[in-house]
Order: structure tokens, then C-alpha cells, then sequence
């Protein structure tokens, strides 16, 4: 592939993978405030998902205005759908980025169980990696981030079994369930990054 | 382009609209000037060019009417006075002879130039057509004599006459109705082949329609051109003081123009009377051919 | 629904490809050819095609199936027009123009020596850029083609021309101005009323030069659901500079550039993913 032939997808298509950084970020921050219960990170985090919102809005509006004035064919309209589905997706991942980290916020145990973190973990290495395949249009890549995803699923399944017992519901497992949804979106960059560089969506194997 | 470079160029612009701008004002006065002089100039030629027609025009129409009555439609010429009857009749059947040959000939070569030709034989008839335009009208007239009048015995007649306006009238026909057709949009006649009709109904159906008026004021243009030669008949048709007799050979004929010709010269007023009044009638009767053809092509182009 | 199998359920729903969805099974449904029909019409085989010293196609293989609109893209200059008018040998008027290879409509070459041109440009059809009406009226128009192929029943004619006006939807405009004259119809209608000229011949394929590039939006836009109409009973080929006009109404898309076919297949295929780097360069805006 040689990459979008106009300026204006060129655009549109660095923002968001510029805004996928930021979700990267956010996601990571998630990662350390579970891992070590930083609070304060906690809670900075929500400002900084604001900023994702308001990228979100401008990225949509510039890809109607190209599919307005200069509605695109072939590698091009494949990029801007790609684009126009994934802020939706990568939007998402920030919001629950912020969900999860905001269990290490209150009374009680601060750190997340290891079993969170590792979750924590995938779903960052799964964001890094759909956002990596959305910007150099790497359809293998698409298709590693799309299988990492069983893992994610299997953690939290160890984790609802693992907390059947409790009454009160076990605390993480709000975050993990936040975690689990944010690395389905990831999966979904994954799949339209796989669509623009193929024109194919891949399939998940189960 | 740097800002700078962007600077720079406004900046140049701005001088340059000045300059000119400066320019044009400076040389309004010379530039009027100048417009007033072609003007004159311009004027002084149509009025130089104008004049011998409004004098010809002028001229003939005075004595011309002058010399009119109602005797001269009726009363043959004897000797050098007395009526046109025969002359106008004589002109009459000449051009009619005349377009009788040169008509379908005409037209028929041309719609084989526009239509039909290889690239070569057209360049080559048109050539040809083109000379026959500028052989002087009495060289016709010295070869329809040596070839018909005497060279196959026919004496002067109403045919050699006929023959040699023909001649004459013929690249004329040809020209224009090539023209005419050339003019018809390429498109129309692609219509028509696409829709699986041959070529000849083509022509027919579509092209000739088209080109219709523009050949027929090609051919009343040849007509008002066969009216007024003399030179091609006077060898060929000579002259007749009688009506013409509709037999093709040894049958000389009248006709206006020879009326012009040689009575003008004659010392006696009467014969001057009726050299005006052919004229006048020659004029009246290009005029009306030419007004007819205007308003043909003028009439269709509104359509 | 134990835990495992639930997430197991959301796994596998979410992997369905986005062309199962319902909708856009049936928008590809609607357009793909249907298989019984699936006839070659006309079949091009290694066509060259020389004017003069100069040869504008090169060695073009292509099929136009039966009752479908196929669409010639491709720069100006390309061969898209050179090819349109070898199916009806209309290249044949340029002179000094000559051909290798073969064209076949219904599995017969149209070269053959025992073929008649004249009644191939009745059955393969042709409406060009500019609407070129005969100074005549409509009804002369319509009836013009019949009547030179020997057509003389007065109400025989009067049918063909009614039935040919309505396939160019056409009819209610000028059903009661018959004997105007077509240079009075506007652009629009005058290219509708050459589309029912053609039509009125009873032609099998119908052969669009940029039918509407001289028409405005609105005469494009009817001009354009014309085309999809006719498909249903005829075979059309349309050349066109517009690409979303082939998005709009052809079945299958071929990309030609200087003088060869780069590629060819439905209209989907080559707009999403065109194979050809040649292609993807001419749609995207990188070629002219």
C-alpha cells in the first residue's frame, strides 16, 4: 500500500492515529493506576479523556466534509471509513480506560490483583498494536491484536468464577469488565485497520 | 512561496497596475486620436467604393425608366430600334437553357465532391472547378464556337449559347453546393449511420435537407450570373432580331445583354432608350434573384 | 447461560463479516447478474486498432454480458471511445483505419465478410455526447430509422414511435407536440428523444458515448435511471468521465489506460478494491 493519494485523507488519517496515541496513553495510565493505586493519576485522567472527546468530534467532522466535497474511491474510502469507525472505537477505549482506573479511587485496597493488571496489560499491548496497524496499514498485525483478545476473555472468566462466592461482588470486577470492553474496541481498530490495508474485515476465530 | 516571496510579488504587482495604469491614461488622447483616423479612412474608402455602384445604380434607373413602356415587352427589335420582346424572351431561354445542364451537373458534383470523393480526385476537381472560374467568360464563348458553332456544324444556336452560359455557370453550382454541404454538422450524419442507414439515404434523408437552401442560393446565385454575361454568347448565340425558335441548333438567339452592348455605341438616341431600359430590366432581375436567395437562407438559419 | 458460552456468544456475533449484514445482502443481490443470464454478448478478442501509423488499442479482451450496463473509465485519450465505436464499426467512417483481431456479438464476428454493417448499426445501437436531433419533428425523428428500413405501415410506425418514446421516458412530454420540431426540446429531452431514435430500430445492444457530460444534473440524473431501466431488456455499454455515474449505474466496470484494458470487474470490486496499482492511482486522483 502506498499510503492515502490525498492530502485530506493524509490528514484525517494522521489525527487519528495521533488520537490512538492518546488512547494508548490512556490506557497505560489505567495500567499504573491499577498496578500501583495511584489516585491522583486517577483522577487526572478524566481531563485528559475530555481532550479525546473533543478530537473525536473534529476527526468525525473533517470526514464529512472529504466524503462531502471529495467523496473518495478505492485505498482512499476504505481509509476514511476505517477512520470514521475507529474514533467511535478508540473514543470508547478512553472512556473505559478512565472507568477502570477509577476503582483504585475510595477507602479499602488500592492495588488491583495481579490478574486485573495482567488484563490491563494485554488490553494496552492490544490498543498499541491496532493503532500501530491502523497507522502503517498492517493487516498481520490487525490479525495478531484480533487472537490476543481470547486472552483477555479468559481472564475474565477466571476472575467472575473467582468472585461467584462473594456477596458484595468482588470491587475489580468492574474494572476488569471495563478492561474486557476496551480490548474489544481495541479489536475493532484492529479489524477496520485490517479493512483499509485489505479491504477485507477479518473474521474472529473463536 | 515564503511570505517574503509573497510580499515581494504583491509588491510587483502593485508597481506594474500603476505603470500601466499611468500609461493608459496618458495615451487616452493619442489612442482617440488615432480611432478618429481610421474611422475617416474607413468611411473614405465605402464612400469611394460606393459610389461607382450608386452611380451605375443611379444612371440606369433614370434613363432606364425613362425609357420604358409598354411597347418594348411587346415589340421586337428591328434594326436598331423597336422593342426587347425577343431579347427578353432570348435571355430568358438562354438561362434556362443554361441551368438546365449546369443545374443537375452542378449539384451532382457537388454532393460526389463533399460526400463521395477520395481525398486526391476532390483536390483535383476542385482545382479544376476553381480554374473554370477564372477562364475569361470570352475565351468560353471563342470555345463554344470553335467547337459547336462551327466545329460540329450547329451554327449559332440556341444550344451552343445554352452550352456556354452553362459552362460558365457550373463551378459556381459546384462550389456552392459543396459548401452547403460541408456545413451540415458532422453529428447529424453520425446519427443517421449509427442508426444502421446506409450512406446514400443519409445524403438524401438527412444531408440534402440540411443543405438544401444554401445550393438552391447557390443556384439563383449562378442564375443572376447567367443573366448578366455577354462574351460566352456572343459568339455562340449571336444575335436575332426574331423571337427565339426553340430548336436547338442554327437557331440564333437575342438577348439582353448584346442589346447593352451594341446599342449604346449605335448614334441614334432610340437605340440608347432601349439600351438603358435592358439594363434597368437586367438589374431589376439580378436584384430581385439576389433578394430572393437572402431571403431563403436568412428564413431557414431562423428556423 | 454460564459465563463462558455468553462471552463465547458476543465473540461470534461480533464476527460476522459487515457483507452478511441483511441490507447489503440484498443492495449486492440486487445488483450481481443473474446466473442463468449470464451470456457473453458481445465478446472482444485481441483487438488492435490501428488510424493510420497510429494504434489506439492493444490487444483488448472483453466480455459485455447480456442485459447489463458495463462502463468504460479511463483518462482522456485512454481508448474507451476508440473501443465503444469498433462495436458498431463507426471506427470504419475515420480513414485510413484498420483492425487485427476479432469482435463477436452472439458468438458471430461482426467482420465477417457475409455481415451487413448496415444492419449491425440496427442492432448495436449508439447515443453519443452531444444530443444530435434531425431538424425535423419529433415524430420524423422516432420514425426516421424505421421508415429508411422500409417500414411504411402509417400505424405500425405511430406504435414504434409511442412504444420507443415511453422506453425513453419521453412519451408524456411530447405525446401532443409530435410535429413540433426536436430543435425546440430542451437538452435533456433532445438526448432522451435520441435514445428513443435508437431505440426505435428494435436494437439488442445500446452503445453511450458520455451520454450526459453535455446535460445538467437533473436531465442527468433521468437520463441515468433510463439506463438502468433499459438494462432490464437491453445490453448497454457506456463511456463515461464521471466515476460515481459508474458507481451509479453499471453492473461491471472496466479501466482502460492508453489504449489497453488495466482491469475489469463489478462495479464494487473495482471501487473498494481495485487489483491494479493503475487503477487504484486513477481513482484515487493521482492520474488525471
Amino acid at each position: 500500500m502506498r499510503g492515502p493519494a490525498s492530502e485530506r485523507v493524509r490528514q484525517v488519517l494522521t489525527d487519528t492515529v495521533a488520537l490512538g496515541q492518546g488512547c494508548r496513553e490512556a490506557i497505560g495510565n489505567a495500567r499504573r493506576c491499577l498496578a500501583e493505586g495511584d489516585e491522583v493519576l486517577a483522577l487526572r485522567m478524566v481531563a485528559a479523556d475530555q481532550e479525546i472527546d473533543r478530537r473525536t468530534a473534529t476527526i468525525e467532522a473533517q470526514v464529512l466534509l472529504i466524503l462531502t466535497l471529495t467523496p473518495p474511491l478505492a485505498g482512499d474510502l476504505r481509509r476514511v471509513v476505517a477512520v470514521f469507525k475507529c474514533v467511535t472505537d478508540l473514543e470508547r477505549i478512553g472512556d473505559y480506560a478512565v472507568h477502570a482506573a477509577r476503582a483504585v479511587v475510595g477507602p479499602g485496597e488500592r492495588r488491583a490483583p495481579a490478574d486485573v493488571v495482567t488484563m490491563a496489560g494485554h488490553a494496552e499491548a492490544m490498543v498499541t498494536g491496532a493503532v500501530d496497524a491502523l497507522a502503517r496499514e498492517d493487516a498481520d498485525l490487525a490479525r495478531e491484536v484480533i487472537r490476543r483478545d481470547d486472552r483477555v476473555d479468559r481472564l475474565l472468566v477466571r476472575l467472575r468464577r473467582a468472585s461467584e462466592g462473594e456477596a458484595a461482588g468482588h470491587p475489580w470486577l468492574a474494572a476488569a469488565r471495563s478492561l474486557e470492553r476496551a480490548a474489544d474496541h481495541a479489536v475493532n481498530v484492529a479489524q477496520w485497520a485490517a479493512y483499509a490495508a485489505e479491504g477485507e474485515r477479518p473474521t474472529i476465530v473463536v | 512561496m515564503t511570505t517574503h516571496e509573497a510580499a515581494e510579488a504583491a509588491r510587483l504587482r502593485l508597481r506594474h497596475a500603476e505603470a500601466v495604469g499611468a500609461a493608459s491614461v496618458r495615451t487616452r488622447r493619442a489612442r482617440s486620436a488615432r480611432g478618429y483616423l481610421v474611422l475617416g479612412l474607413a468611411t473614405v474608402a465605402i464612400l469611394a467604393a460606393l459610389f461607382p455602384l450608386v452611380d451605375i445604380i443611379a444612371l440606369v434607373t433614370v434613363h432606364g425608366i425613362a425609357a420604358m413602356k409598354l411597347s418594348l415587352f411587346t415589340t421586337v427589335t428591328s434594326g436598331v430600334a423597336g422593342g426587347l420582346q425577343n431579347a427578353i424572351l432570348g435571355t430568358l431561354v438562354l438561362v434556362a437553357g443554361g441551368m438546365i445542364i449546369a443545374g443537375p451537373l452542378g449539384v451532382f458534383t457537388g454532393i460526389y465532391l463533399a460526400e463521395w470523393a477520395e481525398p486526391r480526385v476532390a483536390a483535383v476537381l476542385r482545382y479544376l472547378s476553381d480554374v473554370l472560374v477564372g477562364v475569361p467568360s470570352i475565351v468560353i464563348g471563342y470555345f463554344g464556337f470553335a467547337v459547336f458553332v462551327t466545329g460540329l456544324g450547329w451554327g449559332f444556336s440556341l444550344a451552343a449559347g445554352a452550352i456556354a452560359l452553362a459552362t460558365f455557370m457550373l463551378p459556381y453550382i459546384v462550389r456552392t453546393t459543396e459548401l452547403a454541404l460541408t456545413k451540415v454538422p458532422g453529428e447529424l450524419r453520425e446519427g443517421s449511420l449509427a442508426l444502421g442507414i446506409t450512406r446514400g439515404r443519409t445524403i438524401h434523408s438527412v444531408s440534402l435537407p440540411v443543405a438544401a437552401p444554401g445550393i438552391l442560393t447557390g443556384l439563383l446565385l449562378a442564375l443572376g450570373i447567367g443573366l448578366g454575361e455577354t462574351a460566352p454568347l456572343i459568339y455562340t448565340a449571336s444575335w436575332s432580331n426574331y423571337d427565339p425558335h426553340l430548336v436547338p441548333t442554327h437557331s440564333p438567339v437575342g438577348y439582353l445583354t448584346y442589346v447593352v452592348w451594341t446599342f449604346i455605341n449605335q448614334p441614334f438616341s432610340a437605340s440608347h432608350e432601349l439600351a438603358y431600359a435592358a439594363a434597368l430590366l437586367l438589374l431589376i432581375g439580378v436584384l430581385v434573384l439576389n433578394l430572393v436567395a437572402r431571403q431563403l437562407l436568412v428564413g431557414r438559419q431562423a428556423d | 447461560m454460564t459465563t463462558e458460552t455468553k462471552t463465547r456468544t458476543e465473540a461470534v456475533a461480533r464476527s460476522r463479516s459487515y457483507a452478511d449484514e441483511p441490507a447489503v445482502a440484498a443492495i449486492a443481490a440486487a445488483r450481481a447478474p443473474r446466473p442463468e443470464a449470464e451470456r457473453q454478448k458481445i465478446r472482444v478478442d485481441g483487438l488492435n486498432v490501428f488510424f493510420g501509423p497510429q494504434q489506439a488499442l492493444y490487444d483488448v479482451d472483453i466480455s459485455f454480458p447480456e442485459q447489463q450496463v458495463v462502463a468504460l473509465i479511463g483518462p482522456s485519450g485512454c481508448g474507451k471511445t476508440t473501443l465503444l465505436r469498433t462495436l458498431n464499426r463507426m471506427t470504419e467512417l475515420v480513414p485510413r483505419s484498420r483492425h487485427e483481431g476479432d469482435v463477436r456479438l452472439d458468438g458471430a464476428s461482426i467482420f465477417g465478410p457475409e455481415v451487413d454493417v448496415v444492419d449491425l448499426r440496427r442492432k448495436v445501437g449508439m447515443v453519443f455526447q452531444r444530443p444530435n436531433p434531425f431538424p425535423m419533428s419529433i415524430l420524423d425523428n422516432v420514425t426516421f430509422g424505421p421508415r429508411r428500413h422500409g417500414v411504411r405501415n402509417r400505424a405500425l410506425l405511430g406504435e414504434i414511435a409511442e412504444q420507443s418514446l415511453r422506453s425513453a421516458a419521453l412519451w408524456d412530454e411530447v405525446k401532443d407536440k409530435l410535429n413540433q420540431s426536436a430543435l425546440g426540446l430542451s437538452g435533456g429531452q433532445q438526448q432522451r428523444l435520441c435514445i428513443a431514435r435508437a431505440l426505435a430500430v428494435q436494437p439488442e445492444v445500446l452503445l453511450m458515448d458520455e451520454p450526459t457530460s453535455a446535460l445538467d444534473p437533473i436531465s442527468t440524473g433521468k437520463v441515468e435511471d433510463l439506463v438502468r431501466q433499459l438494462a432490464e431488456t437491453y445490453t448497454l455499454v457506456l463511456v463515461t468521465h464521471s466515476l460515481p455515474q459508474a458507481g451509479r449505474v453499471a453492473d461491471r466496470v472496466a479501466f482502460l489506460l492508453s489504449g489497453r484494458v488495466v482491469e475489469e470487474g463489478t462495479a464494487q470490486a473495482i471501487f473498494t478494491r481495485p487489483k491494479d496499482a493503475r487503477t487504484e492511482d486513477y481513482l484515487t486522483g493521482r492520474l488525471g
